[in-house]
């Protein structure tokens, strides 16, 4: 009678996830994977790798079929390298099926209990954008609450616009930050940057002692 | 009745942290709210980019200050799933003892902040009058009251203390009797 | 005495209180008497002031819990006058806790600036004395003494609650060199640095 559930319904409920999403998408070319975490209980979650045009339509489909009601977090990296992979927007979200308790009721669900749908489950989106100045995914602020300050957050740190998203503003930054300053691209460097020989080798195995070339 | 809107700024004693609640209040009602976060915005991401994977757990202790502990374990355990690293049993054991006990020291000192809130100073210096007794404890472990460093990645920094245990299990008691008070 | 076209001169209180006070005033120079009130109000307002060290309820980051701990019962800071007021035209010390952000510069500034005469600053924790760990990013800058004249500088990260009632210790004593003197005028007065004998 635990609260946790076990691992054979975790699989259970990533392959059922993973092949509900496989049939609905899978000609459009989204590549839906299980991934099994590395530490902890090692549970497994789906990720998905889908491209901004399809985004929409991967998101209508995770909160209304199979229930996904809260986005964890938005975040967005920058790739200066290029390649096929300039930026990349990370989602996390969540399927936390038991939404009904009434507070202080210390009604305990048996998690071994839970069957189908029911199963909390994790989801990893990851859209990647090709590179260039000017990266943009459409919003899901109106799908999910946990959506709008945090992709506020990433236009402020990593200036990835979201389309459709209302009342965008600076809110880590302050506002009069100049326009287009987004901290987390890469070549935006930290202060004192060149003190390299410092964080490239931080015991300070490399150096060589001060009084070296001299006839002792 | 006008309402107007009161900023409750980034100094206030009521609002923890520094953060400006601007409320819309029609008389005593709150009608409408509107956040400004950003006043301790460290950059902190931006930094660990330039660092190793091992100078970034102090970072992360400071991430969460009241429950330092418990962010330095989330950190370790995602660079370990990074890393692929094995955990003794001993070290998963010793770091959810400290994990527990820092999320009694980081609940009273939610609870010795929530009294002035609603007036009661004295809620306020016995909690964190309580929670001194488990910052002794993690103090031992981790060597500062508040940012310990103390787990690594594969473990913990050190085993420990002897005695350890069982000056937990005293001072869990005599806690058990005070919060009935 | 008597502007062109009235025919009375206007005598009033204001009047009479600035010549009893001119003639007072001449009268306490000459015997001294006015150096010696002087020398004992400053004293007493010093020891005063020193000894009830009303702070502002600023608590930004991590030194600030250890702030709310010199309160408690174990480390109690009220026993020494520490007292924690909440509104900055009633405190004489301001605290710096952590890191100031380029949003926050402004706000301390100006709750800098409404604090009224004498006040102090005290930078406790290494965010406040020159951005601590944090001394690399972009949005912090590198000590609060880049915006605010501070006086005593407490180091640690964060600095133990005893350090931060020596701390306050060491600025009465600063208290005692220097008085009054308003905070503008304080710049090339050493900073205490707790721990530094």
């Amino acid at each position: 009678m635990g609260t946790t559930i076990t691992k054979e319904q975790n699989s259970y409920a990533a392959n059922a996830a993973a092949q509900n999403l496989s049939a609905r998408f899978s000609d459009a070319g989204i590549t839906v994977e299980i991934i099994a975490h590395n530490a902890g209980k090692r549970f497994e979650f789906v990720r998905i790798i889908c491209s901004p045009e399809q985004w929409r339509a991967v998101a209508k489909h995770l909160k209304n079929e199979l229930g996904v009601n809260h986005c964890a977090m938005v975040t967005g990296t920058h790739y200066p390298e290029g390649g096929d992979r300039g930026w990349e927007v990370a989602y996390h979200m969540h399927r936390w099926p038991i939404t009904d308790v009434e507070a202080h009721t210390m009604i305990v669900h048996s998690g071994e209990s839970l069957e189908g749908d029911d199963i909390p489950m994790e989801f990893e989106i990851f859209i990647n954008l090709p590179p260039g100045d000017s990266p943009a995914v459409p919003s899901v602020q109106d799908l999910w609450v946990g959506a709008d300050w945090n992709e506020k957050e990433t236009w402020d740190l990593v200036g990835i616009d979201f389309e459709g998203h209302e009342n965008m503003h600076r809110v880590l930054n302050p506002h009069d930050s100049p326009v287009g300053f987004h901290p987390l691209q890469r070549q935006h460097k930290i202060r004192y940057h060149d003190f390299n020989e410092m964080y490239d080798d931080p015991q300070g195995f490399g150096r060589k002692p001060v009084d070296e070339g001299r006839v002792k | 009745m006008a309402e107007m809107w009161i900023t409750m700024g980034p100094q206030h004693p009521m609002t923890h942290g520094l953060w400006t609640l601007r409320v819309k209040v029609d008389g005593e009602t709150v009608t409408d709210t509107e956040a400004e976060l950003g006043y301790i915005h460290r950059g902190v991401e931006k930094i660990c980019e330039s660092r190793d994977f091992t100078q970034i757990t102090p970072y992360c202790d400071r991430l969460c200050y009241v429950s330092a502990m418990t962010w330095a374990h989330a950190y370790i355990m995602a660079a370990e799933d990074l890393l692929e690293a094995e955990v003794p049993e001993r070290a998963e054991y010793i770091r959810l003892m400290a994990a527990e006990v820092q999320r009694l020291a980081s609940h009273l000192m939610w609870l010795g902040a929530f009294g002035p809130d609603i007036g009661n100073l004295t809620l306020m210096t016995w909690c964190l009058r309580d929670r001194e007794m488990f910052l002794d404890l993690l103090q031992e472990l981790g060597g500062s009251r508040m940012h310990y460093n103390y787990p690594r990645v594969g473990g913990v920094k050190r085993d420990i203390p002897i005695g350890w245990a069982n000056r937990l299990k005293a001072k869990v008691k005599l806690f058990e009797n005070r919060i009935n008070e | 005495m008597s502007d062109t076209g009235e025919n009375y001169t206007t005598f009033n209180s204001r009047t009479l209180v600035e010549i009893v006070g001119d003639v007072t005033d001449e009268a306490l120079k000459a015997t001294k008497i006015k150096q010696l009130l002087s020398v004992l109000a400053g004293r007493f307002f010093n020891w005063a002031g020193r000894k009830s060290l009303f702070t502002l309820h600023l608590g930004i980051k991590c030194c600030a819990i250890e702030m709310a701990a010199s309160a408690t019962p174990r480390f109690d800071g009220d026993r020494f006058g520490v007292l924690f007021r909440s509104s900055p035209r009633q405190s004489d010390v301001l605290l710096v806790n952590g890191p100031i952000s380029k949003k926050f510069a402004d706000p301390i500034v100006r709750l800098w600036e409404q604090m009224p005469e004498p006040k102090y600053c005290i930078a406790m924790g290494e965010c406040a004395i020159s951005g601590g760990p944090y001394y690399q990013s972009y949005n912090i800058l590198e000590g609060v003494d880049t915006v605010i004249p501070v006086d005593v500088y407490i180091p640690g990260c964060p600095p133990r609650p005893e350090a931060l009632i020596d701390g306050f210790g060491k600025l009465r004593e600063k208290i005692i060199r220097i008085g009054g003197a308003p905070s503008t005028g304080r710049d090339g007065d050493k900073p205490i640095i707790v721990g530094d004998d």
